[in-house]
């Protein structure tokens, strides 16, 4: 077994919050270049220019791509060889990395206490949105993701007819997007989860809108609708910053999974192109 | 691409074409305060480029700011000819003149801006598409509002001069904050003649 120690984790969780609020990833990069070429109206040009100058200027100058540093997730995966020193306390230590983190860095602290009532910011972010599985793969894996307000609010769930068919899904997207897309700075990635359960098709949605652009889905069926998706999202003209264009979004990465007879329950998550996320592994 | 016509136009307005569009959009650059004679020559789709002072305010210093109104209570800014961010600013680090900074969702905000526009608010600045009462509510009370570019905000940085919490400092990113800018680049969304740049751009 391998003993993995907490200050091991806690500065390799401090590392991938700076990471991801400083650097766009690859995929997300070579994704706004390709829509850019494909683009025809100047203000839209502009837009997905400034969109790599911004993400230039916040990795010389350590400055946040996005004001808005987010909800904190932290995802862990324990791999069959790892052993977690003092893992009873695991999410405290966690928190604490993920309070030094934003501090050290001069990330925003977001995060309220009551949601309904007092509505106090917590000063450091905390608590982080932590979960952790078991996985195959030696070592932990850990990986962070920054989801800001602004797209967090354009997460929908919607519980289906099983009747219907991949077009109510497509209908359904495209209503979402032409009534909120422009509260979430387009271009966005369109991430939608369909089946399992209501609070499951939930997570499916966010892992979908987190996946790598370049990671396809292994299903055909699934992959083609996600391109039709993607195609009929950019025939809106919405654009980038909804200026008009056709760089609605970069991107629709679907997750699926298998539900009770009675169900389809649909979630879509519209994620803005300011994807912060980072991953790592420990292996020692 | 965008051809500049004419680089000398009176108050430093500029005519430049749109390639695509063949429609003409004016590059126009303004300082605050925005009184109703500067506000009356925006079009939505207009481009701006806003320096002077300005003042953040999101969600829950409005929620203040309505108490206050409410309960007869002076207000820590004055609304007259205002222009209000919504925004949370990110720390500003040591050494930079301020943290990452753009508009956050403003539609948000809708329900709460009556009262501001009818003490004299004259442009807003967020991002993404509001309420039809609001767009009305522009033309009612000679406000604009403007559009400012969402998740670029360390490019965004680059064009405030001074940033500094002004009042309701214990809500942190959500507090007032005083703003000075320069050349600030916006789009006009919203005019005081019931130009939409969201409905005009998804039209073309």
């Amino acid at each position: 077994m391998k003993n993995i120690k907490i200050t091991t984790i806690k500065t390799a969780i401090a590392e991938l919050i700076a990471q991801a609020s400083f650097n766009l990833p690859e995929d997300i990069k070579e994704a706004i270049l390709k829509f850019r070429e494909k683009e025809t109206r100047s203000s839209a040009v502009k837009i997905l220019d400034l969109i790599i100058k911004n993400e230039q200027i916040a990795g010389k100058e350590r400055l946040p791509l996005c004001q808005d540093c987010g909800n904190t997730y932290i995802d862990l995966e324990v791999g069959p060889d790892v052993f977690i020193e003092d893992s009873a306390n695991l999410c405290r230590h966690i928190d604490r990395a993920v309070a030094e983190a934003y501090k050290k860095n001069y990330l925003r602290m977001s995060i309220v206490t009551d949601p309904l009532y007092e509505r106090v910011n917590t000063r450091d972010n905390t608590p982080a949105l932590v979960t952790i599985r078991y996985g195959s793969r030696p070592g932990l894996g850990i990986s962070v993701t920054l989801k800001g307000g602004g797209s967090e609010n354009c997460s929908y769930l919607s519980m289906e007819n099983p009747s219907a068919g991949p077009e109510r899904i497509i209908e359904m997207v495209l209503e979402i997007v032409r009534k909120n897309v422009t509260k979430c700075c387009p271009p966005v990635i369109a991430g939608i989860g369909i089946g399992s359960t209501a609070t499951e098709v939930v997570r499916l949605a966010k892992a979908a809108a987190f996946r790598r652009l370049d990671i396809r889905n292994d299903d055909k069926k699934y992959r083609m609708l996600e391109e039709r998706i993607l195609e009929e999202i950019n025939g809106t003209g919405i654009g980038p910053q909804g200026l008009g264009g056709y760089t609605t979004a970069i991107g629709c990465n679907i997750e699926y999974a298998p539900c009770h007879m009675a169900t389809l329950p649909v979630s879509v998550f519209l994620q803005c192109h300011s994807l912060r996320r980072a991953g790592s592994r420990i292996l020692q | 691409m965008t051809i500049i016509l004419k680089g000398t136009d009176i108050s430093r307005m500029t005519k430049v074409i749109n390639s695509d569009t063949e429609q003409f959009q004016n590059v126009i650059y303004m300082d605050t305060p925005l009184k109703e004679e500067k506000i009356k020559r925006l079009r939505s789709g207009d481009m701006v480029y806003l320096s002077g002072t300005i003042y953040g305010a999101r969600d829950a210093a409005h929620k203040r700011i309505l108490d206050s109104i409410d309960a007869g209570r002076p207000l820590p800014l004055k609304l007259k000819d205002m222009t209000i961010f919504y925004v949370g600013p990110s720390p500003t680090p040591p050494g930079k003149r301020s943290g990452s900074i753009g508009p956050t969702t403003a539609a948000r905000m809708d329900g709460i801006t009556q009262p501001l526009l009818e003490r004299g608010l004259k442009a807003m600045i967020g991002k993404g598409k509001r309420s039809l009462s609001l767009k009305n509510m522009c033309a009612e009370y000679r406000a604009v509002y403007f559009s400012a570019p969402g998740g670029v905000s360390a490019y965004l940085s680059s064009k405030i001069c001074s940033i500094e919490a002004s009042a309701y400092r214990d809500l942190g990113a959500e507090a007032i904050f005083k703003i000075r800018v320069k050349d600030f680049p916006l789009f006009v969304a919203y005019d005081i003649y019931g130009g939409d740049i969201f409905e005009e751009a998804a039209a073309k």
